[in-house]
């Protein structure tokens, strides 16, 4: 069946912009405000629901779109045992990618392997002020781990984002993680949230 | 019931409720950032595609309107084409009544996009050689 004007152009503006992948359902961070959270509290489990997006889901994405964010809303997009190779991919067929990761687990390896899969995508990292204290707000996550990573994807000339939630625990290292961050080469994300972190942190 | 679906009742209520008033407070004004800014369509681990990232949540998914998303020939899985998809009568409908009929938009779109376009508040950008830091508050 044909497609009207109407149709065509609802589908091109849906195109033009970025498509935001939850790959898995996994995290290993328990952040108190996060939607996970708030799913495990209101269904009484450890576990939300889902499944691993896998390289054939990839590709039907790929006919359209040409952006693609790997970030979790309730999970955090290194799990996925595949995302080495679908940032590949991505890179290979020329889409703008983007990952947004606050989980730790993965090895140095791993990140070095991923960084290589694709040169041109832009790495954003959630830690909440210096290293030893971004696990207050981001429950079991190896700050200094990520930390290091992050540096790791600078050194690799990745495209690399450190941002940073302030909360009142943190805000007054703000200007000294500045000054790191620009002595490195670190674009920053510095995010006064709306996060309520009066009871839960 | 049990005490973790009345909880889970009581939680969907009050978010029901607070789009409500927020829909009452702005004149039914409402700015989707899926039609007037550059919104990230959201695909879910369950499968599914939604206009923003708000709608995948289970607050709201018994919302009218944003069930439909959830309807099983939208999976992915269902799909070997995803076009078919965003050009279900599913979608095709919430983008006509976003555009014509915003009065009728679920709770969840004016808590999000209600009244007059409002994103992150950028409250200072520092330049230094080839590094920006930006510091913006949460919309």
């Amino acid at each position: 069946m044909a497609l009207t004007e109407s149709q065509i152009n609802h589908f091109e503006n849906l195109q033009k912009r970025f498509l935001n992948i939850e790959n898995s359902p996994r995290c290993t961070l328990s952040c108190p405000i996060c939607k996970r959270a708030t799913y495990f509290q209101l269904n009484n489990t450890d576990t939300v629901p889902g499944r691993d997006f896998t390289l054939e889901d990839l590709e039907k994405c790929l006919k359209y779109f040409k952006k693609i964010t790997f970030c979790g809303q309730l999970s955090d997009p290194i799990f996925n045992k595949d995302l080495i190779e679908m940032l590949g991919v991505c890179h290979r067929n020329n889409i703008e990618t983007r990952v947004n990761t606050a989980a730790t687990g993965r090895k140095k390896d791993w990140y070095r392997k991923a960084f290589l899969a694709n040169p041109n995508a832009i790495w954003t990292f959630g830690i909440d002020g210096p290293a030893f204290l971004s696990n207050r707000y981001r429950k079991n996550q190896d700050g200094e781990h990520l930390f290091n990573m992050m540096l790791l994807a600078k050194e690799m000339n990745i495209w690399t984002v450190w941002q940073y939630i302030i909360f009142p625990y943190n805000e007054e290292y703000v200007n000294e993680c500045k000054q790191f961050a620009i002595k490195h080469g670190i674009y920053m994300n510095l995010i006064y949230s709306q996060r309520d972190s009066s009871k839960k942190i | 019931m049990n005490r973790g679906r009345k909880e889970r009742k009581k939680w969907r209520d009050a978010k029901k409720k607070h789009g409500e008033a927020i829909k009452k407070a702005s004149n039914a004004c409402l700015s989707p950032k899926c039609i007037v800014d550059e919104q990230d369509i959201t695909l879910s681990s369950r499968g599914f595609f939604t206009p923003c990232c708000w709608l995948d949540d289970e607050l709201y998914w018994h919302q009218e309107w944003v069930h439909k998303f959830y309807r099983e020939h939208l999976n992915i899985t269902a799909n070997n084409d995803i076009k078919d998809i965003f050009l279900s009568r599913e979608w095709i409908d919430f983008y006509e009544m976003l555009r014509n009929n915003p009065q009728d938009a679920p709770p969840v779109c004016y808590e999000y996009c209600g009244g007059a376009l409002e994103t992150d508040k950028i409250i200072d950008v520092e330049s230094h050689d080839d590094v920006n830091i930006i510091t913006r508050a949460k919309h």
